[in-house]
């Protein structure tokens, strides 16, 4: 058990999934050079729901890719259960903001979740099981024959949501997943988060600009500083659990911590 | 009765053009015919043109000999077979420029001086190698055909969602997977617009290739008929070259609604 320095709200007898350490990212080189990522470390435990915010435009969405495998760093690792993520890890699944972009059109509910598992060789039958769960799990079982443009955003975001199960990640990494949608799909989904995490046993990093939803959902918030983009403060959220859009908002802790997220992002 | 005319003002829109345009589109083809017969009868009398009611007893005629139907089969043979090797080879290609940036930027230029030049001018050289032969058709429809699917297919890979492109990579799809998954589907409303002016140069080309170039079917036909002065069977063939390329455009329109249910421009349905 080695002495753990930098976060010492962390457990210590938590499992490690994923482990940034000083990741780096710069675009360019020479006098262009643009540093986004600089220098980031922090580690999202086995089983635990990680939000990670920042001002806009402070590299969240380089770091989701660089964790997620599509963007190499240029220094620094990212590694998933210990080993460095070079390329997309079949441990993760991804859930885009763009619902109406990261779902093919031409292909029905049903199609767009089995294609990923088709293309990893699952067999027929385990791939119907798994949409059936997946959709089950997100309250759409009767929209699967149906296209993704004749759900609402909403429903369509759900379906990128099953997609992902379906895939049975074990980390699920969210960009900004309900920020094109209104509120009170919004706080439906926010729910629905939770329970798929609970239910699936699945850790999630999750990204979002919106400080309620942050520190509604996670074990820990992960706040970003930008230009270039640091770790500004880990903060543990202790508040109870099963998380209540009313009661847990109406907790003086949310509003603390709330506000304590709030100067540090304000402060840059 | 106010009633019935809010209602009539409701109706949708496309419903009642579509009706009333083939209403006028018949009419004005009749008073074309009329105007011909007319002109055939009067001034025209002395001069090569047969007139309406002669035209229409020689398309009968021509409808009930076997061999009318054969050269017919064989220039739709000509026309179908060039395009889809132009399909083919279009989307293939179109999908190996638009995905690999110096393929695309190497051969830009080439193809926009080989594109407009007309398969006309290349038919001496096929015919050469060929001959007049249906294969010698089928190289011409295929050269013509081939330029507007290829250049429909770069745009439409280049225009690929890179959303969509890193989903699928997310999800571990290979190079091969991507291209034929995501990027082929993606770019198929620009190709099958591509497809759509192809197909309707397709049969227009397998003609000429028998007219001018002397291969088999209707055109040749065609050429047989106005050196044997027999005007009234070479209108006839003329009409039926005319029914025959609606046809094809009404069914590459089909065609491209079917492929293309799931588009914003097809599927005309709002989201909630």
């Amino acid at each position: 058990m080695t002495e753990v320095v930098t976060e010492p709200n962390v457990p210590q007898q938590a499992e490690r999934r994923l482990t940034i350490e000083g990741l780096c990212k710069t675009y360019g080189s020479g006098s262009n050079a643009k540093t986004v990522l600089d220098g980031l470390t922090f580690d999202v435990n086995a089983g635990e729901f990680v939000c990670i915010v920042g001002p806009s435009g402070a590299g969240k969405t380089t770091l989701l890719k660089c964790l997620s495998g599509l963007l190499p760093p240029t220094s620094g690792r990212a590694c998933l259960d210990g080993e460095a993520i070079t390329g997309p890890p079949e441990k993760l699944a991804l859930v885009f903001q763009e619902y109406t972009r990261s779902l093919m059109p031409w292909l029905t509910v049903e199609k767009n979740i089995t294609l990923p598992l088709r293309n990893k060789g699952v067999s027929k039958r385990e791939r119907g099981e798994r949409t059936r769960e997946a959709l089950e799990a997100v309250s759409l079982a009767d929209s699967r024959r149906h296209y993704p443009w004749q759900l609402s955003g909403g429903m369509q975001q759900r379906v990128a949501i099953a997609r992902a199960l379906a895939y049975q990640p074990e980390v699920l990494v969210m960009d900004e997943p309900f920020a094109s949608v209104d509120a009170q799909t919004r706080f439906e989904l926010e729910d629905l988060a939770q329970r798929v995490r609970a239910q699936f046993g699945v850790t999630v990093v999750f990204v979002t600009h919106d400080i309620d939803e942050a520190v509604y959902l996670a074990d820990r918030v992960v706040v970003l500083g930008s230009s270039p983009c640091r770790v500004r403060e880990i903060i543990p959220v202790n508040l109870a659990a099963p998380r209540d859009q009313v009661r847990t908002k109406a907790d003086p802790a949310f509003t603390e911590l709330r506000s304590r997220v709030f100067e540090l992002i304000r402060k840059g | 009765m106010a009633i019935t005319v809010t209602r009539d003002r409701m109706a949708p829109v496309a419903t009642r053009w579509t009706g009333s345009g083939v209403a006028v589109g018949s009419t004005a083809v009749v008073a074309c015919l009329l105007a011909w017969e007319l002109a055939a009868r009067g001034p025209l009398a002395d001069a090569p043109f047969p007139t309406v009611v002669e035209i229409v007893r020689s398309l009968l005629g021509l409808l009930a000999t076997g061999a009318f139907w054969s050269s017919l089969g064989q220039t739709l043979t000509t026309a179908l077979m060039g395009l889809a090797l132009a399909i083919g080879a279009g989307v293939v290609l179109g999908v190996l420029l638009g995905s690999v940036e110096f393929a695309y930027r190497s051969t830009r230029l080439i193809i926009e001086i080989l594109k407009p030049i007309p398969p006309i001018v290349i038919m001496p050289l096929v015919i050469l190698l060929l001959g007049p032969s249906a294969e010698m058709g089928v190289v011409l429809v295929l050269y013509g055909c081939v330029w507007p699917i290829l250049i429909q297919t770069v745009a439409g890979v280049r225009d690929a969602d890179p959303v969509l492109i890193d989903t699928a990579r997310s999800f571990g799809f290979g190079t091969a997977q991507r291209a034929v998954q995501i990027v082929l589907p993606g770019a198929a409303a620009f190709i099958v617009t591509g497809v759509r002016i192809a197909g309707s140069a397709a049969f227009v080309i397998a003609v000429v290739s028998e007219l001018v170039g002397g291969a088999p079917g209707i055109g040749h036909e065609l050429f047989v008929t106005q050196n044997a002065g027999l005007y009234s069977e070479m209108y006839a063939l003329v009409a039926v070259m005319g029914g025959v390329g609606l046809g094809f455009n009404t069914a590459l329109h089909a065609f491209e609604k079917w492929m293309l249910h799931w588009h914003p421009s097809v599927r005309g349905e709002v989201t909630a």
